[in-house]
């Protein structure tokens, strides 16, 4: 009956903007029918995954996918772009979260299997990955003749791309499943230090790449600018973490309202100056938890109370964000790729996490919690295929179907990994009662 | 990134200062008499493009999506309170002053306006905002005090509590003739529109009503309602008229017909705080405060403060004739303050219509005043320390 009602809505509201009869031109009423689609929708479709055993964001992605612009167009591509800053807002608020669940105490504790895992992954998926790249260039020219610079330049840039992982994505499974423990952490941990690294060693390769693409030298500033990005980021996020601290002990009010115009500045910043958003959201949630140990609970409370509609909204935009359309034309290429990355995040997480003495749980699961990828990659690709003449397009077409393939799967695998090692539904070390999820509870 | 900054440490700024102001007033035994409301829009003002300007033209614009669901929302939590089991147990004669009093506050309003010139509906919005009342100042008063009158504090909290439902009424009629696809080119009449508005209205209501059937985690009901009122708000905002009539009406099938009505009254409760705040902040930053119409402050003023009065006469004469006497003087005088809905319902007025410049300003004015009025009453006649004697 629900989702007879969630179709019947979905038709009026497509057939109603396909015609276009007697409506007032208003972007936001557009964009907020589409909306309210994809929040039904998806917490039915989170309903209907859970039922199958899998984690509610699988069923939220595939809804957008479903809904989204590049399939049935419940979602027009005009109005994604006015849910922009929602999509934004949202990712800041799982970027706060990310950075609250982070305990300097722990990292400390934890310190050689973390470094060495996300050393393992940033050089090794990447020369890996490229490694393999380039030599599926030469049996399967998808790209077209290229020559050997060309060659190592987009080996490279796809070995990058396949470092990056989705922090949103790790996230929401971890707040689902009510997660805590030695894997969470460390997954959560290498993941947020892997993203900032991305960053840099993007920079890093984009500029080699495109000197070795065109004729034009090699320009190293890029390199510095991220560099110094990312230090503005973390600088700037600490000094609101302080000040939303002393708002946390002091005031201690409206907290959900605090909590999204901390994610609306940190946003601004973004757009105005040189810093990376959600680095600035990390690093808030990191201060308020580690240096506001005490009322740091009430924003942990703030950020759980918000995260349920927050996941719908926004996993169900990056599902709409997804072309299905690409896939069909390069499923082949980015089958491969998805296959040698997910060997490689497979090795290579393993193998640095034994060496290092990490627990057995992180040996045999955390490889799991580095599969999915969104946004950065998507970043990246989008990059890519703006500014690299010729072959950028095809590359970032590749890159977005692995994508698509990588965020379907990556959710399933973290959350089985999460059941399986036994951290779902755990309690937390701060006292505050979690339930005892299994997948799909 | 200074001005976001500098907006966000004004904020907490405010916010740390309201706070110990707050406690200071409490130390010596005092309460702020400005409306809570009020503050929000303050904060939004300062933190909008006239100030620190964190708010530029285009975010003001994406997050209008916010204030048709902050309307929406309001609508929605007032229709949770329209229990028909509770009203069919009150005594014909109080559902008769609930409904007259406000009326009366209504028409005086309404009939300034027109005698003042403004347009019909733009006379019949500012009833319709006139008639919202507001119980919890009511309450605020008389915290820690006791009723010097029972009888007329009993008598203003039913007003109160009825008021409500005659000014979403009169709201929605006259959302529906503000709206621009009532004009002839369109071909939609205003009641047609009118028949729309109740219609999306009551489809919503059952919509929500099978979506969260069976539903008990508070979280999935919540997202499931926002969802639906997301999806209400752009139906209306799509035909050009109000939202918070139509989520008045889901609101009011959601809690008579629900299973388990008060799970979804007390999720609702929950989000509507937060959201009427991000509504007033947004408001506040939008300001433009370039227009003060005086011909609309002296409408609210001098109209409201003349239907309060006839209404407090009616209200104690009726009284009187079932044994209830009343013993304060200037009783409609306890009618004036105005609280969150008659904000929601201005909001909702400068939001869908062109041509309400200069309304938010005066109203807002002509409310402190009341705000003011009222408290200072309520003070004087209605409410006595404990141990005291009347004052």
């Amino acid at each position: 009956m629900r989702w007879f009602l969630f179709a019947v809505l979905a038709a009026t509201s497509w057939t109603a903007r396909a015609l276009g009869v007697g409506v007032v031109e208003d972007r936001a009423g557009s964009a907020l029918i589409s909306l309210s689609c994809l929040i039904i929708g998806g917490v039915l479709s989170g309903e209907l995954a859970a039922r199958w055993r899998l984690p509610r964001i699988t069923g939220y992605l595939v809804l957008g996918l479903l809904a989204g612009p590049y399939a049935l167009g419940l979602e027009t591509a005009d109005d994604a772009r006015f849910l922009h800053l929602f999509q934004e807002l949202a990712l800041g608020l799982i970027a706060l979260t990310a950075g609250a669940q982070l305990r300097w105490r722990k990292i400390r504790d934890r310190a050689r299997p973390l470094a060495a895992i996300t050393l393992g992954h940033v050089l090794g998926i990447w020369l890996v990955v490229a490694g393999a790249t380039w030599l599926g260039l030469a049996a399967v020219p998808f790209l077209g003749p290229l020559t050997a610079a060309e060659a190592v330049a987009v080996a490279t840039l796809l070995g990058v791309i396949a470092v990056a992982v989705s922090p949103s994505t790790t996230i929401a499974v971890i707040t689902e499943m009510r997660a805590r423990g030695e894997l969470t952490e460390t997954v959560l941990g290498v993941t947020v230090l892997k993203d900032v690294l991305v960053l840099l060693l993007f920079a890093w390769v984009y500029a080699a790449g495109r000197a070795a693409l065109g004729d034009e030298p090699l320009d190293l500033s890029l390199v510095r600018a991220v560099g110094i990005e990312i230090i503005l980021s973390l600088v700037v996020g600490c000094g609101l973490g302080l000040v939303f601290g002393i708002y946390l002990g002091k005031v201690g009010r409206h907290l959900e309202l605090a909590v999204l115009a901390l994610a609306l500045v940190s946003f601004e910043l973004g757009r105005a100056a040189p810093v990376e958003h959600l680095l600035v959201c990390v690093a808030v949630g990191f201060a308020v938890r580690n240096i506001f140990g005490r009322s740091s609970a009430a924003f942990l409370d703030a950020l759980e109370r918000s995260a349920g509609p927050i996941y719908v909204v926004f996993f169900a935009l990056v599902g709409a964000d997804l072309d299905l359309g690409v896939f069909t034309v390069v499923w082949l290429p980015a089958a491969l790729y998805v296959a040698v990355r997910l060997a490689a995040v497979w090795l290579l997480t393993r193998l640095p996490a034994r060496v290092a003495g990490a627990g057995p749980s992180v040996v045999q699961w955390a490889w799991q919690g580095f599969v999915a990828q969104a946004g950065l990659s998507l970043g990246l690709a989008a990059r890519i295929g703006r500014e690299l003449e010729g072959i950028g397009e095809r590359l970032a077409t590749v890159v977005v179907a692995a994508v698509v393939i990588n965020q379907l799967v990556g959710p399933v695998l973290w959350a089985r990994a999460l059941v399986a090692s036994g951290e779902a539904g755990r309690e937390d070390d701060d006292g505050r009662p979690n339930g005892r999820p299994s997948i799909g509870d | 990134m200074l001005r976001g900054t500098v907006a966000f440490l004004v904020l907490v700024a405010f916010a740390l200062l309201g706070t110990e102001l707050r406690a200071a007033l409490a130390r010596r035994g005092l309460r702020a008499p400005a409306m809570e409301g009020l503050s929000f829009l303050a904060v939004g003002f300062a933190l909008g493009d006239r100030a620190f300007g964190l708010f530029p033209a285009d975010v003001l614009v994406t997050l209008r999506v916010v204030v048709l669901l902050g309307l929406a929302w309001i609508g929605l939590v007032f229709g949770l309170q329209i229990e028909l089991r509770v009203l069919r147990h009150l005594r014909p004669w109080h559902r008769r002053v609930g409904w007259l009093v406000p009326l009366l506050i209504g028409s005086s309003v309404a009939l300034c306006g027109f005698l003042l010139g403004l347009r019909p509906w733009l006379a019949l919005s500012l009833a319709a905002v006139a008639m919202a009342p507001a119980p919890s100042t009511l309450e605020g008063v008389a915290r820690g005090r006791v009723p010097a009158d029972r009888s007329a504090f009993r008598l203003l909290k039913l007003v109160g509590a009825f008021a409500g439902l005659p000014a979403v009424a009169g709201f929605g009629v006259a959302s529906v003739w503000a709206s621009p696809l009532s004009e002839v080119a369109h071909g939609l009449s205003q009641w047609q529109l009118l028949l729309y508005l109740v219609g999306i209205g009551i489809v919503v209501g059952y919509l929500s009503l099978v979506l969260v059937r069976g539903v008990r985690e508070p979280v999935e009901i919540v997202t499931l309602l926002i969802g639906t009122m997301v999806g209400l708000a752009g139906a209306t905002a799509l035909l050009g008229v109000s939202a918070l009539p139509a989520a008045t009406c889901s609101g009011a099938i959601l809690i008579n017909r629900a299973e388990f009505p008060h799970r979804i009254l007390r999720v609702a409760h929950s989000l509507e705080r937060p959201l009427v705040i991000a509504l007033l902040v947004l408001v506040g930053a939008a300001w433009s405060g370039v227009a003060f119409s005086w011909q609309i402050f002296a409408v609210i003023v001098v109209g409201r403060v003349l239907g309060a009065l006839i209404g407090g006469r009616v209200l104690a004469a009726r009284a009187g004739r079932h044994g209830v006497p009343v013993k304060v003087p200037g009783l409609g005088l306890g009618l004036l303050p105005q609280g969150e809905l008659a904000l929601g319902l201005l909001v909702a007025l400068v939001g869908f219509s062109t041509g309400s410049e200069g309304v938010l300003e005066a109203v807002v004015a002509a409310m402190v005043i009341h705000q003011l009025v009222g408290r200072w009453w309520m003070g004087r006649h209605l409410v006595r320390p404990r141990g005291g004697t009347a004052g």
